[in-house]
This record gives C-alpha cells, structure tokens and sequence, in this order.
C-alpha cells in the first residue's frame, strides 16, 4: 500500500524536477540542480507518508464483506483517481487552459455560480470514481487488471525508493560538507 | 589651527588642474555642493531591478516615480548610469568592490567573489565608520556574509521576512538557498499552480494564509522573494531604526527587493497602469526572445511599473523622515540599482542573453549633504565608479584595486569624466574559468557595442555584434554593425582583451 501511495508524489516531483533542471543549473550550476531535485524527492517520500496514513484510515470504512484483493484494488483506483485529478488540476495552469467562455457563461448564469461550480467539480470526480468502483466489484477481470498493474508499479516505485535513499545521501552530504 | 596638505592632497589638487579641460561641459551645471567631510555619513539604498528605462524621472512616459522626480530637484541625476551585470550577483559585487565581472568573478547566481578581493570592498574602506548593511536578497547576502569583518551591524535578510521558512531553516541551515529553492517548488503553488508535491501543497497554502490582513492590502500576493513575503515598509522602518541608533559617521548598505519580479505591489498603485493605453516603441524579437506573446510582456511592464510606484512611495517616506531626523544634513544619500529589467522584444525581466538600455541602465541619485539644486549628468557612468566616488567625497584613500573611477562632477580629472563602460553577462566557463560563452557590453560616448559569444543559437560562428549609436537611436533599433567598423573595431578590441585580461 505504501508503495501504491508513492507512486504518483514521485512520479510528478520527478517529472517536475528534470523540468526544473535546466533552469536552476543555468543560474548556478549542476550541482545545486541535483541538489534541490534531491530535497524534491526527500518531500515526494514524505507526502507518500501521508498519502499512505491516509489510505490505511480510508481503508479501515471499507468493508470486509469484499475480499483483500478487491479491498485493495478499490484504494488503488481511489489513488489513482485523486492523484490524476491533482495532476490535471496543474497541467491546466502548466498548459494554460482555460474554461471555454460558453462554461463560464453558464455556471455563472444564475444567483450561485459557485454552487454550480462545486457541483460540476464534485460530478467530475465522483463519477470516475464510482465508475471505476462499479468495474471493480462487478468484475474479477478488472481486479486481475488492477492487481497487475500494481505489480509493474511496485516494481518501479521500489526503484523510486532507491532514488530516495540517493537523494538523502546528496541532501546530507550538502548540508555537512558546504 | 593651520591645516597642512600632504603629498596626496596635492596631487589631487593638482589633478583638478585638469578639469579646465572639461569647464565647457560642465559649465552649464549648477554648482553642487562643495563642502565635504571625513565625518559626513554615507547611505546607500539600492533597490534591486530597478530600470531606469521605466523611470519618470528618465523620460519614461507613464509617471512611474512621482517621489523621485520632485526629491531629485536636490540631487545629482545620473541619466546613463550602468549597472556592471544584468542580475543581483554580477551587478552587486561590482558596486560593492568597486572591480568589473571579470575581476570579482562572480559570475553566476549565488557565487561568491573570489578570495582575493574578500577583503577590498566598500565596507573596508569605511573602516573608521560604523558599518550597516541589509538585503531582502539572498544572492547579495553571499557578498555580506564574505565582508562579515568589515562589517559592524549586519541585519540578517530573513529577519525582515514576515514567516520565516523554519523548516528549512532549522534543518538545511547549511544549504538554505538550494533547500528553499526546492521548499518553494515543492509546496508552493500560489505562482503558477504548480508544485512538486500533489496533496500537501494544498495544506501549505492555508497554512500561509496567516497573514491575511496584509495580504487584504497586495491584490496579487505579498511582495516576495525565494518565496517567502516581506513587506518593504518593514525594510523601511528597520533602516530608519537602525541608522538613528547608529554612532556616526556611518555607512549603510540596504539593498531592498522590490520592484524585482514578483511585481506585486500595493493598494492604492494596483491597476494605476491597466488601462491607460501606453504602448512602447515596437521593437523586433530578438534571438533570444522566449516563448511569451507580447500582450503578456505588456501585462508584465504594467504590473512592474505599479511595483515601482511603490518602491518611490517608500523611498519618499525615507527621504522625509531622514530630513526630519537632521540626517540629511550631514548624510550622502545614494539611491540606485544592481541591474534593470526589461519588457520588449518579446524577452521579460533579466534573466536574459541580451545587454540593452532597459537590462543595464540604472537610476543613480545622489543627494549630496544639503544640496538645495538639481545637477544632471549625462556621461556614461558605471556602478563600480560609486566606491571610488563616495571615498573621495568622504575624503578616504581611493583604493588602487578599484576600477571605477571618480563621477563627475566629483572627477578628479578628465580622464575620470570620460571613460569607456562596461557590462557583462557570463553564461558559461569551462574547467579552467575561461569564460566561453558570454554577452558583453562597452559604451564609449554615444557608441555601444554589444559582443555576444559561445551561443550555439548564433550558428557555426557563435558570435553577434551589434553596434549602436545611443544619441540617434536611444532605443538601439538601428545596428550599425558591419558599418562604423572603426569605431566598432576598437571597441570589439577593447572587449575582447577586458575577457582576456579577466581570464
């Protein structure tokens, strides 16, 4: 479960990072680029704490009517789901998206724009939400999907683990040796 | 009693001889001041990107610096003043050790000045002075962590910070500027909406939003730097406060963020400048244009503009409580910049390849000790000729290690008023420190020529040259270059061996 809660912080901080690279090193140099891209991944680790103490709490209002796997594969698409919508939600400034005008018009057309707001907000992550639900528990074949696709990323967030251990070692040698 | 002249005094006095030279140009100016003493204080306050190319008091078309033009009637005004660098690190060792890039070797961001000059700086030439400094800007606290020596009252630059970053404080002290460097990307989203961390970044946003009522007063966001907030009021306040209390005579070094980017001013200047219908001169893209349209530069020469209403709002509230106070009587009030900004030829703020007016050209205001008439000046002038200056006219030995020379109307001979100028920008150095790719500046008179070298961008060559004739063509759309090839054959020549020499 940990490794599921830390594979989104560490797969954006790292895209962020090498985006970042090429600025910071240009106004001072490589080795401070890999330093602050260190302490990114030192935060990632520890978001993916929080996301992990938050998934277990989640899990306990799961019932156990279902089986283990299906319990867990219904936190994973939970995950899933929150974390591609934050990521969405930056990309939309990254990119510089905007609501098209029409949307505007409409949301804002009567005496609580933000209520309508909110309302369109909560029905774009609520149903994914319960549409990925709805697969998981009417089918076996999603669970195995799911279970698979937590093996592959395991696999790959223990490397990110690695990277992590490298970067507390980059983070400690700059701050003892400078 | 009868007051003796030494050898030295002599031969300054001997060196005025020469400025019968250079009656014709400065006969038109009003007299300053010409009393001058060894216990007369000596204030420096620099705001950092400021241009003088959007400065009211310089021509600029919307009335940026209303303070500054009305206070200026008391100083001496310098119109083509240059600051050594295009950001904090070049243009603040320059103005601080008197000595060009390619002396101090502080190149780029964060690095410090080699160790050879540590100890030749403005600080200890004030030795018998009281010595104060303080930067809201981390890059320029490098240079006062080096002089910490020479130094007598140093205000560390986060004391004035509304929330200091205690985490990264407390637990990277050693690596603070990096550690806040990645804080910032990781948590703080409230720039550009994006952050390194996916959930928390929320919860740090309402953490900070304890200082809602300031905040009530800055529309887009507390003026900042490294991301964390400051008000300049404080800034203001703390260098009142501390030059009171100060012993005289003293010098004091306040180097304030604002109006560098992000431009986020007050109440009161917010909008003063969104629809007013100002367009600048059209210039072409440069090659080093970014990927910005140029409705959004114009939005951004806005809001810079709005932030230097504030920045002239609290210089005046200076300027007046120093007058109140008596200082101003016996002070040498400095008001100037470490490098420009610019928002043309689709290229915004400094951090750029290019060396234009807007990038390099500073305010430099000094008010002398009750100077009651405005005096202008129009040479070229350069940042490291303040050191020099500020220890003739407060009677120290001009150290032998500086570069600049004495301003006008202070030169000490003709060859002080008229000098070649320069300015730099280091983009890389290879193993050995050799600078490989860099843009450089001279300015000669009305001639400007700008060398840019080691781009890739500029083809198999990897050079540009471009020349300018800053009387005709102020706003440097016309180059030259092949043309006036004497004139750009020697300034080229002078550049090339001022790189070499550096090496």
């Amino acid at each position: 479960m940990f490794l599921l809660s830390a594979f989104a912080p560490h797969v954006w901080t790292i895209i962020l990072v090498l985006r970042d690279f090429g600025w910071i090193s240009e106004r001072t140099n490589a080795w401070d680029a890999l330093g602050a891209g260190a302490y990114g991944l030192l935060f990632a680790f520890v978001e993916s704490f929080f996301v992990f103490v938050i998934a277990l709490i989640l899990g306990l209002f799961v019932s156990r009517h279902w089986e283990e796997r299906t319990r867990l594969a219904l936190l994973c698409v939970l995950l899933l789901v929150v974390a591609l919508w934050e990521v969405f939600g930056q990309l939309y400034f990254m990119w510089g998206l905007s609501v098209p005008a029409e949307a505007i018009r409409f949301l804002a057309s009567n005496e609580h724009p933000l209520r309508n707001i909110y309302s369109v907000a909560l029905i774009f992550i609520v149903t994914p939400v319960l549409f990925l639900v709805y697969l998981v528990l009417s089918s076996q074949k999603m669970v195995q999907v799911i279970e698979d696709w937590i093996d592959r990323i395991t696999l790959l967030v223990t490397m990110y683990l690695i990277l992590d251990l490298v970067a507390l070692v980059i983070v400690v040698f700059r701050n003892v040796n400078l | 009693m009868r007051k003796t002249i030494d050898r030295r005094e002599f031969l300054k006095l001997a060196g005025l001889l020469s400025l019968g030279y250079a009656i014709p140009q400065w006969i038109a100016r009003p007299a300053v001041q010409q009393f001058s003493s060894r216990r007369q204080n000596v204030l420096i306050v620099l705001f950092d990107a400021f241009s003088a190319s959007n400065i009211s008091l310089y021509g600029y078309p919307r009335q940026t610096t209303p303070n500054i033009d009305r206070l200026a009637e008391r100083a001496i005004v310098y119109h083509n003043h240059i600051a050594s660098g295009n950001f904090t690190t070049p243009g603040t060792a320059s103005l601080l050790t008197g000595t060009l890039p390619w002396t101090h070797r502080a190149f780029f961001l964060y690095d410090p000045i080699i160790k050879s000059l540590k100890e030749k700086n403005i600080f200890g030439v004030f030795a018998d002075y009281h010595r104060l400094a303080y930067t809201h800007n981390p890059a320029a606290d490098v240079f006062l962590a080096q002089f910490l020596a020479e130094i007598d009252q140093l205000t560390l630059w986060e004391d004035l910070y509304l929330s200091k970053n205690n985490i990264v404080n407390k637990w990277f002290r050693n690596d603070f500027d990096i550690a806040s460097v990645s804080w910032e990307r990781a948590f703080h989203r409230e720039e550009d909406g994006e952050a390194y961390s996916l959930y928390l970044s929320h919860m740090y946003e309402n953490l900070k939003r304890d200082f809602e009522e300031i905040r009530q007063n800055f529309p887009d966001g507390l003026p900042g730097a490294s991301g964390s907030h400051f008000l300049l009021e404080d800034g203001i306040d703390q260098l009142q406060k501390s030059i009171s209390a100060a012993p005289q005579p003293f010098l004091g070094y306040y180097h304030f963020f604002p109006p560098h980017d992000p431009y986020h001013t007050r109440t009161g200047f917010w909008g003063s400048f969104q629809n007013d219908h100002y367009l600048p001169i059209e210039k072409p893209p440069h090659i080093f244009k970014r990927d910005w349209s140029a409705e959004f530069i114009l939005q951004k020469r806005a809001e810079y503009d709005e932030f230097i209403l504030y920045v002239d709002s609290e210089f005046a509230r200076l300027y007046n409580a120093l007058e109140q106070d008596g200082l101003l009587d016996n002070t040498w009030l400095v008001l100037t910049s470490d490098h420009g900004e610019m928002f043309e030829r689709l290229i915004d703020r400094h951090t750029t390849e290019v060396l234009y007016q807007p990038i390099v050209r500073i305010p430099l205001l000094i008010f002398p000790p009750g100077q009651e008439s405005r005096v202008d000046v129009f040479e070229n002038t350069s940042a490291i000729d303040l050191l020099p200056t500020l220890s003739h006219v407060t009677q120290h030995e001009i150290p032998a290690w500086t570069e600049g020379k004495v301003l006008p109307p202070f030169s000490i001979s003709l060859a002080d008023a008229k000098k070649d100028v320069f300015s730099s920008m280091v983009r890389e150095t290879d193993a050995r420190g050799h600078v490989t790719k860099a843009t450089a500046t001279i300015l000669r008179d009305n001639f400007k020529l700008i060398y840019y070298y080691g781009y890739q961008e500029l083809g198999e060559a990897g050079e540009l040259i471009e020349l300018y004739d800053l009387q005709a063509d102020p706003e440097e759309l016309n180059n030259l270059y092949p043309g006036e090839n004497r004139i750009a054959d020697e300034l080229l020549g002078i550049l090339k061996a001022k790189g070499e020499a550096g090496k």
